[in-house]
């Protein structure tokens, strides 16, 4: 039984075909990176996937349930890092961390020991009493996370986590992931970042134009190759500028 | 390589393209656009005839002056509230390019010059030029200078003041600040005048007199009492209110262009201060407000926690809350304590309105979240818990505010007695009041622009909202009519009875507007919720 599967998703708005017959399944203990260029679905295709959008066609399982007809199930063994916009950015971290609990029903004092454990480990400890809004944008994507994992979720589900986020804190947010899928959980997410991605994961989709390209374990993908190669490959379009912007 | 001066044009081309663009992105903003351009014409032609008959007539000079000073006051005072929202007008956008000081102030005036309310100001100043002949050429001409050097006023006066606060108002806190402080102004511009004149006694022209003569005095007025002035014989009275007019535009230019390179990169910041140091009873009872910290806190005591939190946070709810309170306390009770009426009210036919307009604050509550709203969906919020939770957090954060209106009143009022029956009538409409905005929220919620500012451009969702509050408001006075004719014959006699049947009421309307919410939530699921209210792109 795979950790997190879609089938047939199919998604358009006003006639353009976001995500044009997608299926996909990601291993139980997997890291899985779902790779793409801007505009190519993945967003849409993770929204899907985690009961955020409807889908026009398909389905969603998370560990064998379907994310559209046991939405309350599903959403306890999921834990997904949202976008800035996405979260109640005018309550400070360790409260925007209480509610997220709350809303989960956990007991107040496994919130109050594993929001103070996220904030110290991800060096949110010091911004105080300082509004989410106020936060820096890594910041933002580091509280984020904390959110995701606070409920202990075997599934994680993450948009972009190492965008806008510093070196420092990008090596602790990999280290948090390594040791979460070493403890038997599964991680998939979204990345243009090719290096990253071959240091990172186990099992890669190429995704372009709302269809997967390539889907597999990193070997198999990349054939021998480096990554970046086969997405150029996969995804096609121009590479270099020609004799254009010669004056420059 | 020389860089070629950019035309003036180029300006006034962006100013269009950026109008345009605005009014094209969406079909609502399109209608917002058109209804913009209506409602210019009708302001512009009511300018036009209003000016066009009352100028230099000399019973008229009061409506004259107070229209010019509000024109000029309008265009001071705007592009202040809408800072951030018209492109051209932020110096800091100007910064990275090859732009002198004086071209960029130039093109400044020429954006300002172009759209409706320049437009709309054109026409109705028309008016007064045109109604100046009656008193001969020379009042025309000098109506003509005094209109365009108040205009003229007004648009180096509000970019001096958006420069001089630039980086302020580009601060969330800032703008936070001046949102609520703008929103409570205008809810008590009406309260405040009303007071103003019943203070002042029967004499309310007398005062308008005294205010028209100040005005006049002053770079808003000044131009418009100057033609009265050559109507009258008085030619250096009216030089020196057109020299007043001169001088002021000199002081507005001088301080525009003194402060204008520090709003464009940004001088004018402060070092940013340190984050106060983190709360240390635990995450969970910093989120909860003293009220709600039970040992057993589950998802409906969180949302009730977070809403009551965001009441006061959010500078859209905060605001809106605000306003409410100034018209529906703070008026009433100054009303009470002038006897504006000479007649003092029963405290029901206070307290009840209280109740019947909480609701219209909450019939759009997913909205307020936006796309926030999404973390609900992502941890599957029961329907039932997500109405009842946000209707406790509002219920919390404005019952204290009218039970106290309620004692105030009645103290001050000498009626302590009224108290009771001002209670029921507050809990009776407040209760249906809820329930109705719960009913309404889901099949009625619309998208709000992610906006801090309330007064700022809303996307054309005004007319929208004004409809359905309408709406609301007919939907809830009816049902809560009879609680209020029942305070009518029961309130003074049986008043803590009325309490408990006011109370009855409202809970029974409430549970029934949570039922028919929570229904209508589950048939439309959360996720097309949270497509409803979010705006696309």
């Amino acid at each position: 039984m795979p950790a997190f599967a879609v089938t047939g998703m199919v998604k358009q708005f006003r006639g353009f075909y976001a995500v044009a017959g997608v299926s996909l399944a990601v291993p139980v203990g997997s890291f899985f990176a779902v790779l793409g260029p801007n505009g190519a679905g993945k967003t849409t295709l993770l929204s899907m996937a985690v009961g955020l959008l409807r889908p026009d066609q398909g389905s969603a399982y998370v560990l064998g349930r379907s994310v559209w007809d046991d939405p309350i199930e599903v959403k306890r063994q999921l834990g997904v890092l949202p976008e800035a916009n996405r979260l109640f950015d005018r309550l400070t971290g360790p409260q925007l961390l209480a509610y997220v609990g709350l809303l989960h029903g956990m007991d107040r004092d496994v919130i109050d020991q594993r929001a103070s454990e996220l904030l110290s480990v991800l060096g949110l400890a010091d911004a105080g009493r300082t509004l989410v809004v106020d936060y820096s944008a890594g910041m933002k994507k580091k509280i984020g996370l904390a959110c995701a994992l606070l409920h202990g979720p075997r599934v994680l589900v993450l948009d972009e986590p190492f965008e806008a986020v510093d070196p420092v804190s990008g090596q602790i947010i990999r280290d948090i992931l390594r040791r979460y899928v070493a403890g038997g959980g599964t991680v998939v997410f979204s990345s243009h970042v090719m290096e990253l991605v071959e240091r990172l994961c186990t099992h890669v989709a190429i995704m372009n134009a709302g269809q997967i390209q390539r889907a597999g374990s990193l070997d198999q993908v990349r054939g021998g190759r480096p990554l970046e190669d086969v997405f150029v490959e996969a995804v096609g379009g121009r590479t270099d500028v020609g004799t254009e912007l010669s004056w420059l | 390589m020389a860089v070629t001066p950019v035309p003036l044009r180029v300006f006034a081309r962006l100013k269009l393209q950026i109008l345009r663009n605005t009014a094209m992105s969406s079909g609502r903003r399109a209608v917002a656009f058109i209804l913009g351009i209506m409602l210019g014409v009708v302001f512009g032609l009511i300018g036009f005839v209003t000016l066009l008959s009352s100028a230099i007539s000399s019973n008229r000079q009061t409506v004259v002056v107070l229209i010019g000073s509000a024109i000029a006051l309008g265009w001071l005072a705007l592009p202040v509230l809408f800072f951030g929202v018209d492109e051209t007008l932020d110096p800091a956008r100007f910064a990275l390019l090859p732009l002198t000081k004086g071209r960029v102030v130039a093109g400044q005036i020429v954006a300002a010059a172009i759209g409706v309310p320049a437009a709309a100001t054109t026409v109705a100043l028309l008016g007064f030029v045109l109604g100046s002949f009656r008193a001969g050429v020379a009042a025309a001409l000098v109506a003509l200078i005094g209109a365009a050097l108040t205009v003229f006023f007004g648009i180096l006066g509000s970019r001096a003041v958006t420069s001089t606060f630039a980086m302020s108002l580009r601060s969330r806190k800032a703008k936070d600040l001046a949102t609520v402080a703008i929103a409570v102004l205008a809810g008590s511009i009406g309260p405040l005048e009303a007071v103003a004149f019943s203070v002042a006694g029967p004499g309310h022209h007398d005062v308008a007199r005294r205010l028209v003569t100040i005005l006049g005095w002053t770079p808003a007025g000044a131009g418009f009492a100057a033609p009265y002035d050559v109507a009258t014989g008085r030619p250096l009275i009216a030089a020196a209110r057109l020299g007043i007019l001169v001088a002021s535009i000199a002081l507005a230019a001088a301080l525009w262009w003194v402060t204008l390179e520090s709003a464009m990169i940004g001088t004018a910041a402060g070092p940013r201060r340190a984050a106060k140091s983190g709360d240390s009873r635990g995450a969970v009872a910093a989120l909860l407000p003293a009220p709600l910290r039970v040992r057993s806190a589950g998802p409906l005591i969180g949302i009730a926690g977070r809403e009551m939190r965001y009441w006061i946070r959010d500078p859209r709810r905060r605001a809106a809350l605000f306003t409410m309170t100034t018209v529906l306390v703070v008026f009433p009770i100054f009303r009470t304590m002038y006897h504006v009426s000479g007649v003092s009210f029963p405290t029901w036919l206070i307290t009840g309105p209280m109740g019947v307009l909480a609701g219209v604050l909450l019939i759009n509550m997913f909205s307020f979240d936006g796309p926030a709203y999404g973390l609900h969906v992502l941890v599957g919020v029961r329907p039932r818990t997500e109405i009842l939770g946000r209707a406790l957090g509002f219920a919390l954060t404005l019952l204290p505010i009218y039970a106290v209106a309620n004692v105030v009143l009645a103290v001050v009022a000498d009626e302590p007695r009224r108290i009771p029956a001002g209670v029921g009538a507050m809990l009776a409409t407040t209760g249906v009041s809820l329930g109705t905005a719960a009913a309404l929220a889901v099949p009625a919620a619309f998208p709000m622009p992610e906006s801090r500012n309330v007064l700022a451009m809303n996307a054309g969702t005004g007319a929208e909202r004004g409809l359905l509050s309408l709406a609301a408001l007919a939907i809830i006075f009816a049902i809560s009519l009879p609680a209020l004719v029942a305070a009518h014959y029961f309130g003074w006699q049986h008043g803590w009875a009325y309490a408990v049947g006011g109370l009855v009421w409202g809970a029974c309307w409430f549970l029934a507007g949570v039922a028919f919410a929570v229904r209508a939530l589950k048939r439309r699921g959360p996720d097309r919720l949270l497509a409803q209210i979010t705006l696309p792109g």
